[in-house]
């Protein structure tokens, strides 16, 4: 059990959490007893090689992947004694996820996939709130494009201003400049710390760039589905940026 | 919607089947009814086997109406020389035939003048098949019995063609004077005399019949009225409309098989999305949901193409029937058997679509952080289970409560499940095979094998 940094109660709470998935040479340990407090605000990077288990551990942040033991508990929610449907109610509420490959749906405006946590959420205003939304990544004049006819960094900005649409508590940003070139990259990051600080929105980032990491509050490192490292950063959020690949 | 295109073509095929046989079979139902009077020949018929009505039942039927009186017996057909013969169906009629309707002729003439006596001989009008058959033309002679008769024109049209039973042989329409010359009739022949009857106005057909059987209780004839016109007709009809109704069941259950294959698919092209929606909120209820209205929407669309095409399907198949069928089709919208098209089609869609649509989800949303959207677990939800069997069995009562023979029905439905099942093992035992051959030395078929039983 770990020791609370956060006296309000931390957002994120992981308690021995294990993960096992079987395969055909025997089961693999993904994730080997993960103890984790994440408090509210903070920007957290997940560093580590490959394999080590990031992608995982944001999966089950993100309430899609069940843990084989422990608990995993945002907000105050325990995730064990929700079903999927709740699950994803709480995605819906509470959690904004941005992709390394960016995943806006093909077949709808930059406007309209903004919109779609809103319609999902039924609000009346989905539409006129996702062009104020897209207006703060700088894509107002973008909003009736389709994905295709958007740049990498474009498309990116689209995926961050919908995973912020609802101002989650928690957001899962899985490399998010992995596709984009340097200075793609820096104004995506730009704007995704940009918007981490107007929601007040705890950031978990997986990244292997180290500047990125540099930025956040705190870095995690992982290693065969352990953290072996978990240290404050000197002083978070320095300006500019740059990319190792 | 793309790779729906298989979709949109099995189901359209299938319920355009069903819908163009129920069409065609209500619309010769309907010329039936239509045109029972000319079927039949009259309001009402008597018929007397081997004897002729004697003086107080003839009476009887003189006083009831307009009477004609028409003869039949199977004969033999020769030609003058007794070179060439042929058995023939053998029809004499009187004055007053046919009551109803119009016999047509070709050469176009009055059927009494067709049949009357020039010079030593009666006339007759024949089958065409008869001319070919004795290498005869118009205008030539025949023998039958002692008679020699003149082909005066050859039949288009006989109305009360299908009023009597099995036919052995091609007709020949002669007068009751000419049937007389034959010398055919003796004691023992077997002919039967049909009397037709136009009622008086204002009298019912059914009423009549049943007075006919009081009155002459001794009679032993049989009394048909025109509500019953032409039932081995109907039979037939009956018969053949189930069986093609059954072989279009068929072929949208068989369409059913690549609307779900189609459904399957095009829900694995949408995994990206699905799981993309997953993570942004979206329920397995509101995505099951979102994808059952659009594969019904789209069959809504299919099933509507496909009913306009079964409700076309009587002007089509009216030229090609009536050579074969002594009706007139005529082009009227059925909404019964388009109603009954539409509700298979529906409920195959739904048993067909289930499974594939339940696969939503199975998508993992969280293997998008891994860009390898896969499919979790082959379970498929109890709910979903229970659905489909009440589909399927709402599918097969169906079938077998608008079936003309219900135990045919149920035969067809047990049929259809058994090959079901039969194909499900006759795969699970390829794959099991598959797995057990090992790995060949060819590429190409070590390749193919594993394709067959790998992920």
């Amino acid at each position: 059990m770990t020791t609370s940094l956060h006296p309000g109660g931390p957002l994120v709470m992981l308690d021995d959490l294990q993960l096992t998935l079987g395969s055909a040479a025997g089961p693999v340990n993904i994730l080997r007893g993960i103890s984790l407090e994440i408090g509210a605000g903070e920007a957290v990077s997940v560093v580590g090689p490959s394999g080590s288990g990031k992608s995982t551990l944001m999966m089950v942040l993100g309430g899609l992947e069940r843990p084989s033991s422990g608990k995993v508990r945002i907000d105050g929610v325990d995730l064990g004694d929700l079903d999927e449907d709740s699950l994803a109610r709480l995605r819906r509420a509470r959690i904004g996820i941005v992709f390394q490959s960016f995943h806006l749906l093909p077949t709808m405006t930059a406007l309209e996939n903004v919109a779609i946590p809103l319609e999902l959420d039924r609000r009346v205003d989905a539409f006129t709130a996702a062009a104020e939304a897209l207006a703060t990544v700088g894509l107002d004049h973008r909003r009736m494009h389709y994905p295709s006819q958007l740049s990498g960094g474009e498309q990116q900005r689209v995926a961050i201003a919908r995973a912020f649409i609802l101002g989650p508590k928690l957001l899962l940003a899985d490399e998010p400049t992995g596709n984009l070139d340097g200075a793609t990259g820096s104004l995506v990051i730009d704007c995704l710390f940009d918007q981490h600080a107007r929601h007040g929105t705890t950031l978990v980032l997986v990244t292997h760039d180290p500047a990125i990491a540099e930025r956040c509050d705190r870095q995690i490192r992982l290693m065969d589905g352990r953290i072996v490292e978990d240290r404050r950063m000197a002083r978070g959020r320095i300006a500019g940026i740059g990319r190792t690949g | 919607m793309h790779g729906l295109g298989v979709f949109l073509g099995c189901l359209v095929l299938g319920v355009t089947a069903i819908a163009a046989i129920g069409s065609v079979a209500a619309s010769v139902t309907t010329a039936i009814k239509e045109d029972a009077r000319d079927l039949l020949g009259g309001d009402a018929e008597v018929r007397l086997a081997y004897r002729s009505a004697n003086s107080s039942e003839r009476e009887f039927l003189t006083q009831s109406g307009s009477l004609a009186e028409v003869a039949t017996m199977r004969a033999m057909a020769r030609t003058e020389d007794g070179t060439r013969r042929s058995l023939i169906e053998l029809k004499a009629v009187d004055a007053a035939y046919p009551l109803y309707g119009e016999v047509e002729l070709s050469p176009p003439q009055r059927l009494d003048t067709a049949l009357s006596r020039r010079g030593q001989a009666y006339g007759a009008a024949v089958d065409p098949a008869i001319l070919a058959r004795l290498g005869l033309a118009v205008g030539d002679r025949i023998k039958i019995g002692e008679a020699i008769l003149q082909i005066r024109a050859t039949i288009v049209r006989e109305p009360d063609a299908a009023t009597g039973g099995l036919i052995f042989g091609p007709r020949v329409l002669i007068s009751a004077e000419g049937l007389g010359e034959t010398g055919l009739i003796r004691p023992g022949a077997l002919v039967n005399h049909h009397y037709r009857l136009r009622l008086s106005p204002g009298v019912d057909p059914a009423a009549w019949a049943n007075s006919a059987r009081a009155a002459f209780p001794e009679a032993g004839w049989q009394i048909r009225s025109f509500s019953e016109a032409s039932p081995s007709l109907q039979r037939l009809l009956d018969r053949v409309g189930q069986f093609l109704s059954l072989v279009g069941l068929t072929a949208l259950l068989v369409g059913g098989v690549g609307v779900g294959n189609a459904v399957g698919n095009y829900i694995a092209g949408k995994t990206v999305t699905i799981a993309t929606l997953k993570c942004l909120g979206a329920s397995n209820r509101l995505l099951f949901a979102t994808y059952l209205i659009e594969v019904l929407a789209l069959a809504i669309a299919s099933i509507a193409v496909a009913l306009v095409l079964g409700a076309l399907a009587p002007v089509v198949a009216a030229p090609l029937l009536r050579g074969a069928l002594p009706l007139a089709i005529r082009f009227a919208i059925h909404p019964a058997p388009l109603a009954l098209a539409a509700t298979f089609g529906l409920l195959t869609t739904l048993i067909f679509s289930l499974w594939p649509l339940a696969g939503v989800g199975r998508i993992s949303a969280g293997a998008l952080f891994r860009d390898t959207v896969d499919r979790t677990g082959r379970r498929i939800p109890p709910a979903i289970l229970a659905t489909t069997a009440v589909l399927v069995a709402g599918l097969a009562g169906l079938a077998v409560a608008t079936a003309h023979d219900q135990k045919v029905a149920l035969w067809f439905v047990g049929g259809a499940l058994a090959a079901f099942g039969l194909f499900r093992m006759a795969g699970a035992v390829l794959l099991w095979v598959a797995r057990r051959l090992g790995r060949p030395r060819r590429p190409a078929l070590r390749l193919a094998l594993a394709t067959l039983h790998r992920p």
